[in-house]
């Protein structure tokens, strides 16, 4: 199989969850899968200087003056609301950029599989859409907030933001229908499974490791293994439009 | 220990390649922290999801009407003849059960 890793970034340097996509590489590699990773070109030295045998295995997109523009504008914002904003806007316009490179790696190295494990937020829409290969995002962990001992970091006017904001988001997945068109959806949990944008197939209730058969949706259910995790898929009328595995 | 501090060392960890000292420390931020257990297990099964699944063809009768690889569980006798779709599953045939 020919894994395709999608990200804004993979760095250990930048901390949090952009340190994901890059254990996905090594450790896809380390097993002997063929995996390529996509990123933004703010992580090449940091990745090149980590990885240098796998440099082949890199692909990168350059920084471009609205990266630039967006990321100083977004100094001037509430951190949550910069992410929400500015920070996502950034996020989708690397995304576009990558589309093109994801394309080159689809001719040239016939990838199977496109893995977009960044960023985790289960409401951000996904540019990864009719690429002509089933994409599976996540794992996503999400549909938290702050904790009340954190709850100072995180002031009023930007929970009401973030508040206002949500029910954009499903907008925004309708325009840009990565999430709603993937082939797989990893989540974390059920309280994740419970903020998936509208429109994109949630897991039932049950684990994983139940078998075959009909789920709360009344769709078509299938537990590919016995007494392990295992993917569970949704069908519909006209086929199955996705599928959301509940880790 | 941080977070970010832990996720540094999740490859290592899934790995089973820590010092037992730092074994411990990991541990003790893992009782702590539900945000990095969650990661930690969801990381360790996405990988084994693709370590037990591969790609397979689709019966040359349907080929045409598939748009879209699917994958085979590979580990036991029993899965090696259960094919699971990950998308759209072929309308033709019956791939979701070879």
């Amino acid at each position: 199989m020919r894994i395709c890793i999608v990200a804004d970034n993979a760095s250990v340097r930048f901390g949090g969850e952009s340190i994901l996509p890059l254990h996905y590489f090594r450790q896809l590699r380390q097993r002997g899968v063929e995996v390529w990773l996509v990123a933004h070109d703010r992580v090449r030295a940091e990745l090149e200087a980590l990885l240098p045998e796998e440099r082949d295995r890199m692909r990168f997109v350059a920084d471009r003056a609205i990266h630039r523009v967006l990321f100083r504008l977004s100094g001037f914002l509430p951190r949550r609301v910069a992410e929400s904003t500015l920070g996502l806007l950034m996020l989708m316009y690397t995304q576009w950029t990558e589309r093109h490179v994801v394309r080159e790696l689809i001719r040239d190295h016939g990838i199977d599989v496109l893995h977009q494990p960044s960023p985790v937020a289960p409401s951000y829409p996904s540019m990864f859409f009719g690429l002509g290969r089933p994409l599976i995002i996540g794992p996503m962990n999400g549909g938290m907030d702050y904790p009340p001992a954190f709850r100072s970091a995180d002031s009023l006017a930007s929970r009401i933001f973030v508040a206002l904001a949500r029910p954009l988001t499903a907008i925004a997945n309708r325009l840009l229908p990565g999430k709603r068109t993937a082939a797989v959806l990893l989540v974390a949990n059920q309280r994740t499974a419970a903020v998936l944008p509208a429109g994109v197939p949630r897991p039932s209730g049950r684990t994983g490791r139940e078998r075959r058969g009909p789920c709360h949706l009344g769709r078509e259910c299938l537990d590919a293994t016995e007494g392990r995790e295992s993917l569970r898929l949704h069908g519909s009328a006209g086929g199955l439009e996705g599928a959301s595995h509940c880790l | 220990m941080t977070c970010s501090e832990f996720l540094a060392e999740l490859d290592d960890l899934i790995d089973d390649s820590v010092t037992p000292t730092l074994r411990a420390d990991l541990e003790l931020h893992l009782r702590e922290c539900e945000h990095c257990v969650i990661t930690l297990n969801t990381t360790r099964k996405t990988i084994e999801i693709y370590r037990q699944h591969e790609l397979t063809s689709c019966p040359p009768r349907c080929e045409s009407a598939c748009r879209l690889p699917s994958w085979r569980s590979a580990n036991t006798a029993a899965n090696q003849s259960s094919l699971s779709r990950i998308a759209n599953p072929c309308r033709r045939c019956a791939c979701l059960s070879v």
